[in-house]
């Protein structure tokens, strides 16, 4: 039964394990592609089974299956699925070494994978580690390029001192109350005296976490690693690493140092609150695309970041249900990035000029997602931002909320530059654009589920609302 | 507290005496006779060339890497050397599970060249 | 063990943790900060140790032969990067990378 339980852990390792024999022996790195997409449905298909099975520990509570855990593990299937789909031809022209990269990204995947699925510290701190040095790597493989090293270092280096200080912090939590098992920390910190030493762990692991999902003021690696790294890979840390983080942090803050909550949420607020402000005055200054998309997922993290500051069951529920949407709609943009930079390797928005006359299909797609990113229907991020919005007002927060909704208006400008680019610039450059089917499918694939999202989203909220973060 | 300390202390100070001891006998004792063969650093009978102190080439980096991950997985080998009795066979497939995975990684670095001298 | 020693290992290992953390943020050189990661971890290391021996409790101890595996695959990734580094420019100075601004 454990075997079962734990079944879609073991497929994902499994499947990076042939990738690396593959990568071996395989004639076409193509064909390294198409066993991840069979591998990631797979994994998909034993996740699904495992929905609504009652909440279960095994090995000594080390590995914890619950909904909580199996709705993160489908966000990263699908990042996954569509990095897979969507980057062959770009690591071809780019002389990326394939292999790797797909290996690297099953690993990460992995680690994302076991840093939801445990309430356990040491299984949540080896997820975080499998996923972020597999990143690093990730974040360097345009060997060529300088700015793809810079982007990896500066990377490493930050990630390295997060990792030492979410270290400490856990640490410390050991050390108050004999146990590295959430439920247990809940239950000895709730009768401890130690107050300063409570504050002091959880300083280090808000901190630690807020360097991981690029919250401010802990975000200055963010820009330049997600404009460095390979664009596929930036896809995959705005959005995997990202979820991920989220996920942690709600699970410790939520279960673990739950009696010392009400003393984070107001920090846990302002964070949000400078966070998007911050991510959304700077983006409207950048030039080049993947910067300003680095700065609109740092305003993204700011908006989901609300939910966790207001900390009700409302709120985690409007923000599982952002994070989902947030993933389909930024991976589908990265998409038609990924198309623009196979034919103009600049870069610039600039570059999506006349894309109207020249690919509408691409244009509409990209159009769409812009809008559900910055909130209006009838898109995905239209009605998870308006939860967001809600569980804030109702969990007393209305300055937040009213906060969100500014920081709304103040990133228009900014997504509709680039619809502007598109559809209203007068010169532009013939050439002919096309991409592979894979590409073609995700961008599919990502649209057609963010018009999904905004048009039907009772099932989904339905069954959201029964995710119990806590045990 | 203290006392506990007092045999480590005893045992640094008979320790520190007999290195004392051991070199000051031998000073008196031996015969005194340097030549420049002598001095040498000793380099398996070869004459030595070059300063010993340049720097290493950037590629020795990726032989430690590796050595890295064996001597790493010894720290696993241990514990599970010690219980593996009342374990079993369970333990003995997990253990497999894990080196084979380790020895993948070494094929795998070994046919993409990583350990040729280029 | 009694709370006395406790604190007299808590005060080393949080000695130890500013000593690497304060490294990391000051020195200039990617090897130097690498070996002030190595502090950080092991600062937390000798925290775990002292914590598991206190609540008479392995976990901690576990903790940390994770933690060193952890450490020594993070080193040889960030040695790796640092070599990919050294390729692209001769010196190897966190304030030479500077291509990226904005």
């Amino acid at each position: 039964m454990q075997y079962v339980l734990i079944l879609p852990e073991i497929l994902l390792a499994g499947l990076g394990l042939v990738l690396l024999g593959m990568d071996l022996f395989a004639k076409s790195k193509r064909s390294l592609a198409v066993a991840g997409v069979i591998g990631t449905l797979a994994t998909l298909v034993a996740v699904l089974a495992n929905f609504g099975v009652a909440p279960a520990e095994i090995w000594s509570g080390t590995i914890r299956v619950d909904d909580f855990a199996q709705y993160f593990k489908v966000i990263f299937l699908v990042i996954l699925g569509l990095v897979f789909l969507f980057s062959h031809e770009y690591l071809e022209k780019r002389d990326v070494r394939m292999g790797e990269f797909y290996i690297l990204v099953t690993f990460a995947t992995l680690g994302a994978f076991l840093m939801v699925s445990s309430l356990e510290l040491i299984t949540i701190y080896l997820g975080l580690e499998l996923m972020t040095i597999a990143s690093y790597i990730l974040a360097g493989m345009l060997r060529q390029d300088a700015r793809s090293s810079e982007a990896s270092i500066k990377f490493f280096l930050m990630g390295a001192l997060t990792s030492g200080v979410i270290l400490y912090g856990l640490s410390l939590l050991l050390g108050l109350s004999g146990s590295t098992h959430l439920v247990a920390i809940a239950e000895a910190l709730a009768t401890s005296p130690n107050t300063a030493l409570i504050t002091a762990a959880g300083v280090f692991i808000i901190a630690g976490l807020g360097f991981k999902i690029a919250a401010v003021p802990f975000h200055m690696w963010a820009p330049d690693t997600y404009e460095g790294a390979p664009t596929p890979v930036s896809a995959f840390l705005i959005t995997a690493s990202e979820a991920a983080g989220f996920a942690v942090l709600l699970r410790i803050l939520l279960v673990g140092l739950a009696p010392a909550l009400a003393q984070w949420k107001m920090v846990l607020a302002v964070i949000a609150f400078v966070t998007m402000t911050f991510g959304n005055v700077t983006a409207i200054v950048q030039t080049r695309t993947k910067r300003m998309l680095a700065y609109s997922a740092i305003a993204q993290a700011g908006y989901i970041l609300v939910g966790v500051a207001v900390a009700t069951p409302q709120s985690v529920t409007a923000m599982l249900f952002y994070m989902l949407a947030y993933a389909f709609m930024t991976v589908g943009a990265f998409a038609v990035v990924i198309m623009l930079s196979n034919h103009i390797p600049s870069e610039e928005i600039e570059d999506f000029k006349g894309l109207a006359q020249r690919a509408p299909g691409y244009a509409l797609a990209m159009t769409l997602l812009l809008l559900s990113l910055i909130g209006i229907p009838p898109t995905g991020g239209f009605f998870g931002k308006l939860a967001l919005y809600r569980s804030a007002v109702e969990g007393g927060m209305v300055w937040l909320a009213l906060a969100m909704v500014i920081n709304s208006a103040i990133s228009v400008p900014y997504y509709f530059n680039v619809i502007r680019n598109m559809y209203l610039a007068e010169e532009a450059p013939a050439m002919e654009l096309s991409a592979r089917t894979g590409l073609k499918l995700a961008l599919g694939i990502a649209v057609a589920a963010t018009l999904l999202l905004g048009v039907f989203p009772e099932p989904l909220v339905g069954f959201l609302r029964t995710i119990q973060v806590m045990p | 507290m203290l006392q506990q300390y007092t045999s480590v202390g005893v045992f640094l100070t008979v320790g520190a005496l007999f290195v004392a001891v051991t070199l000051l006998v031998g000073r008196l004792l031996r015969p005194h006779n340097p030549y420049p063969e002598k001095l040498a650093p000793y380099e398996c009978g070869e004459i030595p060339v070059g300063g010993g102190q340049v720097r290493f080439n950037i590629r020795y980096y990726i032989f430690a890497l590796i050595f890295v991950i064996f001597d790493v997985e010894t720290v696993f080998l241990y514990p599970w050397a010690v219980v593996f009795e009342e374990i079993g066979l369970f333990a003995f497939v997990v253990m497999m599970l894990f080196i084979g995975t380790l020895v993948e990684g070494l094929v795998y670095a070994w046919k993409k060249g990583a350990l040729r001298w280029v | 063990m009694t709370v006395e020693i406790l604190q007299g290992y808590l005060i080393l290992s949080g000695i130890l943790f500013a000593i690497g953390a304060a490294g990391l943020l000051l020195r200039r050189s990617p090897l130097v900060m690498l070996m002030c990661v190595e502090i950080m971890l092991n600062a937390a290391n000798l925290a775990f140790i002292a914590f598991a021996r206190y609540w008479g409790d392995m976990t901690g101890q576990i903790f940390t032969f994770l933690v060193v595996t952890v450490a020594a695959a993070e080193v040889a990734i960030g040695l790796a990067i640092i070599v990919l580094l050294f390729r692209h420019r001769d010196a190897a100075d966190v304030d030479d990378v500077n291509a990226l601004r904005g």
